[in-house]
C-alpha cells in the first residue's frame, strides 16, 4: 500500500521541467497550490486544468506514473466528495434516509475533489522531476533568510533529503518485516480498529529498532566523509537560474494574474 | 614508508546502566602495536570480537583511542584540528551499503565527500567523473541507488571515498552482505585501487578467502596481533588459526590434511589451481 506513494520517487529523464532550477519548481508547485484556492470558477479550473497538462506534457513523465500518488488519497478523497454532496445546503436531487444530496453539494463536491487531485498531482509533479537533493537544496537557499533568526536551515534541508532516501528502504522493510510476522501467525488483517492497532506493534516495534540502527550508521558514515554541518560546503550543482528559470516566472506570474482575474 | 601506525593502543567499550554505573568493560583493543606500509593490500581477519572493526574506526578518527597514538601520515587522529585531513586521508567503507548511501541520486552520492571538504564545483564534476570510472560505474551515475545491486552499492561506497582522493582506504567487511557475485566485484575493484592507483587498502573480513590475495594478513584475536605475515606463511599454521577459531580456505586446509597424513604435498597452496597443480606434479 505504502509503495503506492510516488512522492519522493525522482523519475529520471531529461526535460524542461527536470532542468527547471529547484526554487523555480517551488515557486511554481507553490502558486498552483494556491491559485487552486483562489479560484472559484469553473474557467478557473479549466485554466488550470490546461496548465496543469501542459506541465505533464511537457515533463515527460508518464500520466500512469503521476496518477499512482492517487491511490494513497482514495479514502480521503471519497469521504470529502461524500460530505460536500450531502452536507451542502441547497436544491434537493434526492433523499438517502436522512441524507440529502444537493446540486451545490454537488459542484463543491466535483471542484472539492479535482482540488485535492491537482493538489497531489502538482506536488507529485514536483517531487517527480526534481531530485530530493535538488529540492533540499532548492528549499535551503530559498530559505536562507531563516538563518538569521537562528533557523538550521541546512540541518533541516539534510534531514529532509535523507529521510526521503530512506522512505524505499523502510517500507521494504516494513514489507520484510510483516512477511516474517505473519509467517510467525501474526494477523494485520481482521479484528477491531483496536486489535489491528495492537497487532501493529510488533511491526513497529522491530521498524524502530531498525530505523535507529540505519540511523547510527549513516551518521557515521557521513562523518567518515568528512561531514562537519553546512559551513564551508560546496556544491557539486551549485543553483543558478538560466534564462529557462526566467520565462517560467513570466509564465507562472501570468497564470497567477489570469486566476485572480477570474476568480469567481 | 608507513601510512598508518598504531602504538600501544587501546580501546574499551564500557556498558552502563541507568545510573551510570558500570556494569561491564570489554577490552576491544590492549596495546595493540600495527604499522601499514603505504601502497599494500593488508587483510585484517578475526573472529567477532576480536577487535577488528575497531581498529577500522580508530583508523579515521571516528573513534579516539583512550590511551596510545594512532598515527596517518604522521598525523595523530587525537587533535581534533587535523581530523578532517586524517578522514580525507584514510576513507571508509562500510558493511551496511544501504546505510552509508547519503543521495538519492548515484553521483550526488559520490559528490557528497568532495562537498564537504569544500572542493570548487568544477573539480567535484572532474573528481565524481574520474572516481565512477574508476568502479567502473559510469553508466549509473543518474541512477537512484535504491536500483542497484548490493555489490554495486558498495562500489559506488568505495567510488564516494576515492572521490575524496584518500591515500588509504579502510574496508570493514564491505562484503558481508553481498552475494557471491557482488562480493567478487567489489574484491576485484579494490584490487583494481590498489594495483593502479597505488592506494593502501586495509581489508577487514572473516572469510578467509578473500585473504588469499593480500600482501599481508593480520590476525587478531583479543584485540592485539595475534599473527601477521604473508598469506602463505599465514595460512599454513593452521593448528594456530583453528584455535582462533577461524577456519583456513579450503584448498589450505585439503593440502594441510594431506601433509598431516603423509603426502609430500609442497607448504603454502591457498588455491584450488595451485593445490590441482601441486598434486599433478606429485601424480609424475
Amino acid at each position: 500500500m505504502l509503495r503506492d506513494i510516488t512522492l519522493g520517487q525522482y523519475y529520471p529523464v531529461d526535460s524542461v521541467i527536470h532542468r527547471l532550477d529547484p526554487r523555480t519548481k517551488l515557486a511554481g508547485t507553490f502558486v498552483f497550490l494556491v491559485s487552486l484556492f483562489v479560484t472559484k470558477s469553473i474557467y478557473g479550473y479549466v485554466l488550470a486544468t490546461v496548465f496543469l497538462a501542459a506541465v505533464i506534457m511537457m515533463s515527460r513523465v508518464p500520466v500512469k506514473f503521476i496518477t499512482k500518488g492517487l491511490k494513497a488519497i482514495v479514502v480521503l478523497l471519497i469521504i470529502s466528495v461524500s460530505f460536500n454532496i450531502f452536507l451542502t445546503e441547497g436544491t434537493p436531487i434526492f433523499t438517502l434516509g436522512p441524507l440529502k444530496a444537493t446540486w451545490e453539494g454537488l459542484q463543491t463536491a466535483g471542484f472539492m475533489g479535482i482540488r485535492l487531485i491537482y493538489l497531489v498531482v502538482g506536488s507529485s509533479i514536483l517531487t517527480l522531476t526534481t531530485t530530493p537533493n535538488q529540492l533540499t537544496g532548492g528549499l535551503e537557499k530559498s530559505m536562507g533568510f531563516l538563518r538569521k533568526i537562528k533557523v538550521p536551515v541546512h540541518e533541516i534541508a539534510m534531514m529532509m533529503s535523507i529521510a526521503l532516501r530512506f522512505i524505499p528502504i523502510l517500507v521494504e522493510e516494513t514489507d520484510k518485516i510483516m512477511k516474517a510476522q505473519t509467517a510467525r501467525g501474526a494477523d494485520f488483517e481482521t479484528g477491531g480498529l483496536v486489535k489491528k492497532a495492537k497487532a501493529m506493534i510488533p511491526l513497529l516495534v522491530p521498524l524502530f529498532i531498525s530505523a535507529f540502527r540505519r540511523a547510527s550508521d549513516l551518521a557515521m558514515a557521513m562523518e567518515a566523509r568528512c561531514y562537519h554541518g553546512g559551513a564551508g560546503r560546496t556544491k557539486m550543482k551549485p543553483l543558478k537560474y538560466h534564462k529557462r528559470d526566467f520565462i517560467a516566472y513570466v509564465i507562472l506570474l501570468l497564470y497567477l494574474a489570469a486566476m485572480i482575474v477570474i476568480k469567481k | 614508508m608507513n601510512i598508518i601506525k598504531a602504538i600501544k593502543v587501546c580501546y574499551d567499550y564500557v556498558s552502563r546502566d541507568e545510573n551510570d554505573q558500570v556494569i561491564s568493560v570489554t577490552h576491544a583493543l590492549s596495546d595493540l602495536d600495527l604499522e601499514i606500509e603505504k601502497g599494500s593490500f593488508v587483510c585484517i581477519l578475526g573472529h567477532n570480537g576480536s577487535g577488528k572493526s575497531t581498529f577500522a574506526r580508530l583508523l579515521n578518527g571516528l573513534s579516539i583511542p583512550l590511551s596510545g597514538t594512532v598515527l596517518v601520515t604522521d598525523i595523530d587522529t587525537k587533535n581534533e584540528d587535523t581530523l578532517l585531513t586524517v578522514r580525507e586521508t584514510a576513507g571508509m567503507v562500510f558493511q551496511n551499503p544501504d546505510n552509508q548511501i547519503i543521495a538519492n541520486v548515484v553521483e550526488e552520492d559520490v559528490a557528497f565527500g568532495p562537498e564537504n571538504m569544500g572542493i570548487p564545483t568544477e573539480e567535484i564534476i572532474e573528481r565524481v567523473d574520474t572516481a565512477l570510472t574508476t568502479v567502473s560505474m559510469q553508466e549509473f551515475r543518474d541512477k537512484s541507488p535504491n536500483r542497484l545491486s548490493g555489490g554495486q552499492k558498495q562500489r559506488v561506497a568505495i567510488a564516494g571515498v576515492m572521490a575524496m582522493k584518500p591515500e588509504c582506504i579502510i574496508l570493514d567487511e564491505p562484503t558481508a552482505m553481498l552475494d557471491p557475485l557482488g562480493r567478487e566485484d567489489v574484491l576485484f575493484t579494490a584490487h583494481e585501487l590498489n594495483k593502479n592507483e597505488g592506494i593502501t587498502i586495509v581489508l577487514i573480513t572473516h572469510n578467509m578467502e578473500e585473504a588469499v590475495d593480500a600482501d599481508r594478513v593480520i590476525v587478531m584475536d583479543h584485540g592485539t596481533v595475534a599473527m601477521d605475515g604473508t598469506p602463505k606463511e599465514i595460512f599454513s599454521r593452521v593448528e594456530e588459526l583453528r584455535k582462533l577459531s577461524l577456519n583456513v580456505p579450503e584448498a589450505a586446509e585439503l593440502s594441510y590434511e594431506l601433509k598431516k597424513s603423509g603426502l609430500p604435498i609442497r607448504d603454502g597452496i591457498l588455491t584450488l589451481d595451485e593445490l590441482v597443480e601441486a598434486l599433478t606434479e606429485l601424480k609424475k
